[in-house]
């Protein structure tokens, strides 16, 4: 079958070329008067009309625009054309590409250029590779760059865009592996249209971050005290002057890993940086040609950050600690704000945080990725183990191609992974394992029960409202551990199932699955008052409903203790199902008070 | 552009939006009329629309009311095979056989190219159940049209 997206598109022109001639501009309809008319008729038919009755339809059309779904920072789009909203990140499948013409490596330099992805570089066995290829994806076709003056070392390239379709690649050289030891940068740019190398004078010291400022025709360098840029017009690297302060959390491996660095913007006028410190405190600083490096003001979290990264976003510098809050700055008025942390589920590597051609922001972080909804963020499970770059992928929707190991280590893919996938993480509930769902969007609503044995930190719900498919791969960490494996599920319909979900080296744990075919049901709240939590717990979740707890203290010897006290919605309310039930537990006051 | 001109920009864009969108919810003849109200609604009120941030998404749900007290199903056409022969014949019928929410979000946001935010605000729903929502309807699209035995 055709891509479906496609065929509703196509028909959807067809069916409006058939509406005819609907009145363009305003005027002053025949049948206003019966429009008011008809709003008790209205109300009758969506009282009748269960089918009809959608949630959120608003027969009283004198109300204000639902605030439920405005954003306290809005980056979706206000599209004023239908042809140039790209649909939402969906219509990219999955592809695993291949290896190419290129050796096994790992951490290789990826890039999106305009006519396709380019991979060079990365490293194997401790051994520099500096060959490339570049993928052509009209053609479908790898090609050979050209050989490249860039040295054989391990570090990962980075690079910057320059031009019209060139690349400002550096890579790391350090002469030895103690502190100290002296390291700079080896630089060279790469016409992607001409497949020409051009070698540039090596940066004068280590970079850990490139920041292309198109603007002023130039890159900026970032360091670990200081920020060059490199004027690309004249192939020169000009110290910009050092920061205010800084105060950097000392390390010990050398080389240097961009995750302990400042982050750093451009906002198309200044650069915004953000520094890691020891004391939680994070100055941010702007630099412009005219008025260079200036302290306006601090990010404040009491944590020890090493890892940040930054992105511009409606004009506010948004950073993403390694603790996963996040703080928007505004370099207009110097405020500084903080918004919804991004939830405890990411523990691994090094956030990235990335503005979407669509307006909407992404947040990833293996093992997942999250979208900001506005005042939150919705998680999706990442299904790839090694980040790529995120770009534009087939068709323009956003990607992150990743030239990645398999798990034997014995070949390379590159593959592109549309960002993100809906459905396939309806709702974490409870914490931190994800679940990901096979490639087959037929998936089956589950929820995941607890444990019938105790692993650590458990107890999760997971609701997907999905068909149910064969296959079920499940991804998770616990602590710092994480791993993945495929369940089977053979039988759908109305029962548990028992599956297995752990990692090498470790017992597989089991875990019981109900699936649930009704997602439209609603549910009658029992009345769970004067039960015990356990019990109240898993009464509820007999109905598909999720209990939260809450404590209140109550005086010590009162017989409510560990009791449920109050439930709310109450008992009998019809609520969807899986809804959330806030059951308050009676907690017993200090005899001492 | 002055203020009028504005609102006749936003009005010119609603129209032509409203009427590729409405279809799904409305059918095909409830259409033009219920646009028409939506449209001389804004038009009167246009000092207040002019505030909204997403007004298309008020004024759908304006003319999805209007619309629907003329019908009760959207009346979608058949598919010109002739012209679109790589749509699958059975696509209106099984959009028909969506729920209402689900229809408008497949449509809203597939064929109609909306954001998520703007499907939101349209059907007073949040992003959150527009990605629900879409996921469902295509996976009944799907079965509906070429069945179990090829799914994936």
């Amino acid at each position: 079958m055709a891509d479906l997206e496609r065929q509703l598109r196509r028909y959807a022109d067809q069916v409006e070329g058939a509406v005819g001639s609907a009145p363009s501009g305003p005027r002053r309809p025949l049948r206003r008067a019966a429009w008011f008319a008809g709003a008790a008729a209205i109300v009758v038919v969506v009282a009748i009309g269960a089918v009809l009755a959608l949630s959120g339809d608003a027969a009283d059309v004198e109300t204000e625009p639902s605030a439920t779904t405005t954003p306290a920072v809005d980056p979706a789009p206000s599209s004023t054309t239908t042809t140039s909203v790209a649909a939402p990140m969906f219509a990219t499948p999955d592809a695993a590409i291949g290896a190419g013409p290129l050796s096994v490596r790992e951490r290789a330099l990826v890039v999106r250029t305009s006519a396709g992805v380019l991979v060079w570089g990365g490293s194997e066995g401790g051994v520099g590779r500096v060959d490339g290829a570049v993928y052509d994806l009209a053609s479908g076709e790898w090609s050979a760059m050209a050989a490249s003056p860039l040295p054989a070392t391990v570090s990962q390239p980075l690079a910057a865009p320059v031009g019209d379709d060139g690349w400002l690649i550096t890579r790391l050289v350090t002469t030895g592996p103690a502190d100290g030891d002296p390291s700079w940068s080896a630089a060279a740019t790469y016409d992607a249209a001409s497949d020409e190398w051009s070698a540039v004078p090596d940066a004068p010291f280590a970079i850990a971050d490139l920041v292309a400022a198109p603007e002023l025709d130039a890159v900026f360098a970032i360091g670990r005290d200081e920020v060059v840029r490199f004027d690309v017009g004249a192939s020169e690297w000009e110290s910009t002057g050092p920061f205010d302060e800084w105060e950097f959390i000392e390390q010990d491996v050398i080389p240097v890993d961009p995750a302990v660095d400042p982050a750093v913007v451009w906002t198309g006028r200044e650069l915004v940086a953000v520094a890691g410190a020891i004391d939680g405190t994070f100055p941010v600083q702007t630099w412009t040609p005219d008025d260079g490096w200036v302290t306006r003001g601090t990010i404040e979290t009491g944590v020890s950050q090493v890892a940040l990264d930054a992105e511009v976003v409606d004009g506010e510098v948004w950073v993403v600690g390694y603790d996963m809050t996040v703080h928007a700055f505004d370099p207009q008025s110097g405020a500084v704000r903080e918004l919804s942390s991004l939830p405890i589920l990411f523990q691994e590597g090094s956030p990235e945080i990335s503005a979407l051609a669509d307006g909407r922001v992404v947040v990833a972080r293996w093992p997942g990725v999250a979208v900001w909804t506005g005042d939150g963020w919705e998680v999706e499970p990442m299904r790839w183990q090694q980040a790529g770059t995120i770009a534009p992928g087939v068709d323009g929707q956003p990607a992150v191609w990743s030239y990645s190991l398999d798990d034997t280590g014995a070949t390379n893919s590159l593959s592109v992974v549309a960002l993100p996938r809906p459905g396939r993480l309806a709702e974490v509930l409870v914490g931190p394992i994800a679940i990901t769902l096979g490639p087959d969007e037929s998936i089956g609503r589950l929820e995941l029960l607890p444990p019938e044995r105790e692993f650590g930190e458990r107890g999760i719900w997971l609701r997907i409202d999905h068909a149910l498919t064969t296959e079920l791969s499940c991804s998770f960490f616990h602590g710092g551990d994480a791993g993945s494996a495929t369940l089977p599920v053979v039988t759908v319909g109305d029962q548990e199932l028992e599956y297995a979900c752990g990692w090498a080296g470790v017992d597989p744990f089991v875990d019981r699955m109900r699936t649930v075919f009704d997602p439209e049901a609603v549910a009658a709240v029992q009345s769970v008052v004067g039960l015990y939590f356990d019990q109240a717990e898993a009464t509820l979740r007999n109905q598909g409903l999720v209990a939260v707890v809450e404590f209140r203290v109550v005086p010590f010897g009162d017989p409510r203790v560990g009791l449920v006290i109050e439930q709310h919605p109450a008992a009998f309310a019809e609520v969807p199902v899986g809804s959330e039930v806030v059951v308050v537990v009676g907690e017993a006051a200090d005899p001492e008070e | 552009m002055t203020d009028g001109q504005a609102i006749h920009v936003l009005l010119e864009e609603a129209d032509r939006r409203l009427r590729r969108a409405l279809p799904a919810a409305v059918g095909v003849e409830a259409t033009p009329d219920a646009v028409a109200e939506a449209l001389a609604w804004a038009w009167e009120h246009r000092e207040r629309v002019a505030t909204f941030a997403n007004p298309h998404g008020y004024l759908y749900r304006m003319a999805v009311n209007a619309g629907r007290r003329r019908r009760r199903e959207p009346d979608l056409p058949p598919v010109d095979t002739v012209r679109l022969p790589e749509v699958e014949p059975g696509l209106p019928a099984a959009l028909a056989s969506l729920s209402p929410m689900q229809r408008q979000v497949v449509w809203l946001v597939h064929a109609c190219d909306w954001t998520y935010g703007e499907t939101a605000e349209a059907l007073d729903i949040t992003a959150s159940a527009v990605g629900t929502h879409l996921t469902r309807g295509m996976t009944r699209l799907r079965t509906s049209i070429i069945g179990d035995e090829d799914h994936g």
